[in-house]
């Protein structure tokens, strides 16, 4: 005779949410850079956008900061990127 | 599902594997055996509160889970909990769910933080929480699985599995459970509590987002002064010794006989946290980047605090607690042995974690 037990999760696997379509070039395009607001990951995130600009050929790079590293950007924040990137690129340093 | 059942969650059906070893396999544990959350072991968890099954107490981060009280009630069961400990698990989750509290933060943090969990009032008593001997030890069932309850939690319904979304540098212990009972019969202050303005006879459980507990020793201290110098340099060390201010609230837990002696000189609560927000200073010159390591001025503006003002000088002096507020003081432990505990905290304020007091509802 079998057992049966309850899912102790919340079962958000279950949700499953397809990637959005992997981008073919970077040139002329716009990418979003989500800075998650820790210590000095601003110099990685000015490197990043210059080899962006320099070496791909993107056409803009929209920055925007999360107000803390803690927590989930602002949905003001995750919309604008989602409307007007066509990559988001989310990064931290310390 | 039977149709019967008020129980929403999907079932896991097992034939003649051994459900202990499929809980392991599906990721659903701490590393330690669970008890298998069955239908009927549920239901009795369930009994023990006065809560629809589906009302979702919050939700849990990182992956912002609904804590459903069924959730919550699968994973007490799990955790080894008897029925008379649930409504402090409930509460403690919701306590857990408050934004300010911010699981989201503690629960993936390379820091290693997790919440250290207080309970307070009557209930202390009537569900057997140790508060004395061995309070941040083992041996007790209610401290055990109730703080067991809260880091399944954060790991089913949180989702911060260990080296995916939980990205903790060390870890540490006190990340399978971190659960204690203040020892209030032994304090001659006002229990943490009701410094939270709750009554002498509720029952609360509060929540402080830190790391593990460090033993401070002191036998040799007589007077409070004495002995407040001694632990608050102790506890200078915690994050760093150059985190002048450190960036955190910082949980000082003192044992009884370190208690007495302040007693003894009349000292309150607030004279403890003022004397050590005053007397817990270094010079700038001291903690500048470079001079006994690295850390210093430069990654203190995390905290919006640059110590390299313009005004300061190498002998400007610089608090270790950034405010006396920023120390959370409550009893607990044995009545023999001077030693007291202090529990680094992770970030406080808007940009980190609040302490968060709840109310047990039974």
């Amino acid at each position: 005779m079998g057992t049966s037990l309850l899912d102790p999760t919340s079962q958000p696997e279950q949700q499953h949410k397809a990637f959005a379509v992997r981008l073919d070039t970077l040139s002329d395009k716009t990418i979003g850079l989500l800075d998650i607001n820790k210590a000095k990951g601003v110099f990685f995130l000015d490197r990043l956008e210059e080899i962006l600009r320099e070496q791909y050929g993107v056409k803009e790079v929209l920055r925007r900061t999360k107000l803390t590293p803690g927590r989930p950007a602002a949905e003001a924040i995750q919309h604008e990127l989602q409307e007007k990137c066509d990559a988001v690129i989310e990064a931290l340093s310390d | 599902m039977p149709e019967s059942s008020a129980l929403h969650s999907q079932r896991i059906n097992i034939q003649e594997d051994d459900p202990y070893e499929i809980l392991f396999t599906s990721g659903l544990t701490d590393g330690l055996p669970v008890v298998p959350p069955t239908e009927e072991r549920v239901t009795r968890m369930l009994a023990s509160v006065d809560r629809d099954p589906q009302q979702v107490l919050g939700t849990v981060g990182p992956n912002y889970g609904p804590a459903t009280v069924e959730k919550v009630a699968i994973n007490a069961v799990m955790a080894g909990c008897q029925p008379s400990y649930f409504p402090v698990v409930v509460a403690a989750v919701e306590a857990l769910c408050e934004d300010q509290f911010a699981a989201h933060a503690i629960n993936v943090t390379t820091f290693s933080a997790t919440p250290l969990t207080i309970i307070n009032g009557p209930v202390r008593h009537a569900i057997g929480v140790n508060c004395g001997h061995n309070a941040l030890g083992h041996g007790f069932r209610a401290n055990a699985t109730i703080g067991r309850s809260l880091r399944l939690i954060i790991l089913n319904i949180g989702g911060a599995k260990p080296q995916q979304i939980c990205k903790a540098t060390l870890g540490h212990p006190a990340q399978f459970t971190f659960c204690v009972g203040e020892a209030e019969e032994q304090s001659p202050w006002e229990p943490l509590h009701v410094e939270k303005g709750f009554q002498p006879e509720q029952s609360t459980v509060t929540l402080f987002g830190g790391h593990s507990p460090f033993q401070m020793n002191d036998h040799a201290s007589r007077t409070a002064e004495q002995l407040a110098l001694s632990l608050g340099w102790t506890m200078a060390s915690v994050w760093n010794h150059k985190n002048f201010p450190v960036f955190s609230d910082t949980a000082l837990i003192v044992g009884p006989e370190h208690a007495k002696t302040f007693a003894q000189d009349g000292w309150s609560k607030n004279d403890l946290r003022q004397f050590l927000f005053e007397k817990i200073r270094r010079p700038l010159r001291e903690l500048r980047p470079g001079v006994n390591g690295g850390e210093g001025a430069g990654i203190s503006m995390l905290a919006g605090i640059n110590v390299q003002t313009p005004s300061a000088t190498d002998d400007t002096l610089y608090a270790k607690f950034p405010a006396p507020e920023s120390i959370l003081i409550f009893v607990a432990g044995g009545t023999a042995g001077r030693f007291s505990a202090v529990v680094p905290g992770l970030v406080r304020g808007s940009s980190g974690s609040t302490i968060t007091t709840k109310e047990i509802r039974q």
